[in-house]
């Protein structure tokens, strides 16, 4: 029922006060947008751990991936008087009001992947460069063992200008291509909007224009996904067994949908990485011993997170189910969804 | 004298927007050799054929005077809809088939709201728009995720990606579809003449007997009818079903239907218009990409397009009325 009620507050947008219990703690959580499954996801485990390990109670409002409705959810959350915040906002100056909005009003707040430019709470740092530069070797790695005379062509889809995305994501991709292929070249880079259908029709237009485009990065999994049924549409999106053929694919997020094309030999689509369990459960952590006074405030923190990089060639069918049942509540089987 | 001067003006429209486009043509294949092929132009034809396909009847709809706001989010149910139907059991054929009555039934909220009660058009059709797309979520929330794409039927993803006899994606064929079919109404039938009548003067319309009412409620059906349409066939092609999809969609209609020369008042207008300002559009999108442009410059390219055109047709217009 609390799951439902949660729900219900998230699909309707509404920030309607529940009666806070005044001896239980209530925790705000903005997520940045209850439109892509990560998200989703993260906003479950989180209200899961916070009820089980802290008899805790979570109010959810959705950030829309607005910066303007982000802040004014955070000021409903103040008003209402909830115990923490955790926030992922999406833009660094915002986040630092949203952190000077809810210190003036005494309430702990922490941040995850966008931090404060004022750096001056706790923030949840997944360690996404990492899984991104090594995502961009093994990307390489594989399409110069199958195609040496082929010089390697990069092409991006970002969400249009996120700093951090450029810092987390794109940079280090980029950084993990050029360490295999000192040589290869970013020949386009648009803006995919975070969106499936978007990032096909860029896709497409971009690949007509530098058809010897052979690694693509989608800063996420939806991304990721238009650009390899773009890839498709063109008699692309191809792999011999895992042997790259026309091109590889990578994104970011690890959602069930990425996964069954990742683990199809034959799809193009190999790399993402990922990590909403740790994530939600280290702002549940951070907020309640802010709360409970073991955890200054006001002081910056960097609490790292795995971001767990997946491949098709480098991690197990099993390793892959474990990271969709632990991260997206993923109760069905793998195999038999690449069976069928 | 009226008429010929909405006749004269909508013209001007046509052989500037012609104007713009054999421009454009010739611009981008000197800058990008990749611009003259036929992959391109069927990349650009299917880029704009949702929007031709809505566009169709959305014309017909603004030249009475009204407007629908809902499309995008009418596209993204129905294909939410389809997408979900289609992994539980309900044959693809089936499928589309109550999809397209329940698009049609969107259309008809907004035909009852603006037609026969009279409620403004923006505020009716944003109404259904957010209802359509709150339901688009809940389907998807009801299937487990965010979106729909695993589990789908093969034949479900062949409907959108099999070309007609092999040759032309079905899309196109759809596109080409819809504007014969519009171009036929507008010009031989009593509903174009009738709708014509209707933004021209509804008064006069509805003294001359005109059933106004019904006109425009047919019209709203018809485009709830073609955006379900679309969203199927956008899933199919994808696919993927996700119920943010079509998120601005309307205004992209709006533009091609403005741009080709129909007013926002009602009255003036054609289809073949529209059609020239779906394609302004789409090659303009294409060829930024081809020349890589970045995004931010895009955008800003867009606002000019739009603007300069409707500038250059009003100055022109203007003298035309002189």
């Amino acid at each position: 029922m609390k799951k439902l009620l949660t729900m219900a507050v998230v699909a309707t947008g509404l920030t309607v006060a529940p009666a806070l219990a005044e001896d239980k703690i209530v925790l705000g959580k903005i997520p940045y947008t209850l439109e892509h499954s990560y998200h989703q996801s993260i906003v479950e485990i989180f209200a899961d751990h916070a009820e089980k390990y802290y008899g805790a109670e979570t109010i959810v409002v959705d950030g829309q991936a607005n910066s303007d409705t982000t802040l004014t959810a955070v000021e409903n959350m103040i008003s209402q008087g909830v115990d923490a915040i955790a926030l992922h906002s999406p833009d660094i100056g915002m986040t630092a009001t949203a952190v000077a909005k809810a210190h003036a009003a005494g309430i702990p707040i922490t941040t995850t992947l966008i931090y404060p430019e004022s750096k001056n709470a706790p923030h949840i740092a997944p360690q996404e460069a990492l899984s991104s530069h090594r995502m961009g070797v093994v990307a390489t790695e594989q399409w110069i063992a199958a195609n040496p005379d082929k010089p390697v062509k990069v092409a991006i889809l970002d969400f249009g200008g996120f700093e951090q995305v450029v810092a987390l994501r794109t940079a280090p991709f980029v950084a993990g291509v050029k360490s295999i292929a000192p040589n290869a070249e970013v020949v386009a880079q648009q803006n995919g909007f975070g969106n499936t259908v978007k990032s096909m029709e860029i896709m497409l237009d971009i690949l007509q224009a530098n058809p010897d485009v052979n690694i693509i990065f989608g800063a996420n999994d939806d991304m990721a996904l238009g650009a390899l049924a773009a890839a498709e549409q063109l008699g692309r999106g191809q792999m011999d067994n895992g042997v790259p053929l026309t091109e590889v694919i990578a994104g970011v997020d690890g959602g069930e949908n990425a996964m069954i094309k990742i683990f199809d030999p034959s799809s193009s689509f190999k790399l993402t990485h990922g990590q909403v369990r740790d994530n939600a459960r280290a702002e549940v952590d951070t907020m309640v011993a802010m709360v409970r006074g073991e955890l200054p405030m006001d002081s910056w923190m960097e609490i790292p997170t795995l971001s767990q990089e997946i491949d098709y060639w480098n991690t197990s069918l099993a390793g892959a189910q474990r990271f969709l049942q632990e991260n997206f509540s993923f109760d069905g089987s793998l195999e038999e969804l690449l069976s069928n | 004298m009226k008429y010929l001067m909405h006749y004269l003006q909508t013209d001007m429209q046509k052989v500037i927007l012609m104007g713009i486009l054999a421009a454009l043509m010739i611009g981008l294949s000197i800058a990008s050799p990749n611009f003259l092929s036929i992959t391109n132009f069927t990349n650009v034809l299917l880029k704009v054929a949702i929007i031709v396909i809505i566009a169709s009847a959305a014309n017909l709809l603004m030249i009475t005077g009204n407007f629908d706001l809902s499309v995008g989010a009418v596209l993204a149910f129905s294909g939410i809809l389809h997408a979900y139907m289609s992994k539980h059991g309900v044959p693809v054929e089936l499928s589309i088939l109550i999809t397209l009555i329940v698009a049609m039934a969107w259309g008809g909220v907004n035909a009852l709201t603006v037609s026969v009660l009279g409620i403004n058009p923006v505020i009716a059709t944003v109404g259904t728009l957010f209802i359509a797309r709150g339901f688009a979520f809940l389907i998807a929330r009801w299937d487990g995720g965010a979106n729909i794409m695993m589990g789908l039927p093969r034949d479900f993803v062949d409907f959108g990606r099999d070309p007609v006899f092999g040759l032309v994606p079905l899309a196109i064929v759809v596109m080409v579809a819809a504007v014969a079919i519009f171009i036929f109404i507008e010009k031989r039938t009593a509903l174009g003449r009738k709708a014509y009548a209707i933004g021209a003067n509804l008064k006069s319309a509805k003294l001359s007997g005109i059933n106004t009412v019904g006109i425009v409620a047919l019209l709203y059906v018809l485009v709830g009818l073609f955006a379900g349409l679309s969203g199927v066939l956008q899933t199919s092609r994808v696919g993927l079903a996700s119920p943010t999809v079509g998120k601005g969609l309307e205004f992209d209609v709006i533009v091609a239907i403005i741009l080709g020369g129909t007013s926002m008042l009602g009255g003036v207008g054609s289809t073949f218009g529209m059609v020239l300002g779906a394609l302004v559009v789409g090659f303009t999108a294409n060829g930024m990409v081809l020349l890589g442009i970045p995004f931010y410059y895009q955008t800003i390219a867009y606002g000019v397009i739009l603007i300069g055109t409707l500038l250059l047709s009003q100055k022109f217009g203007t003298r035309a009325k002189a």
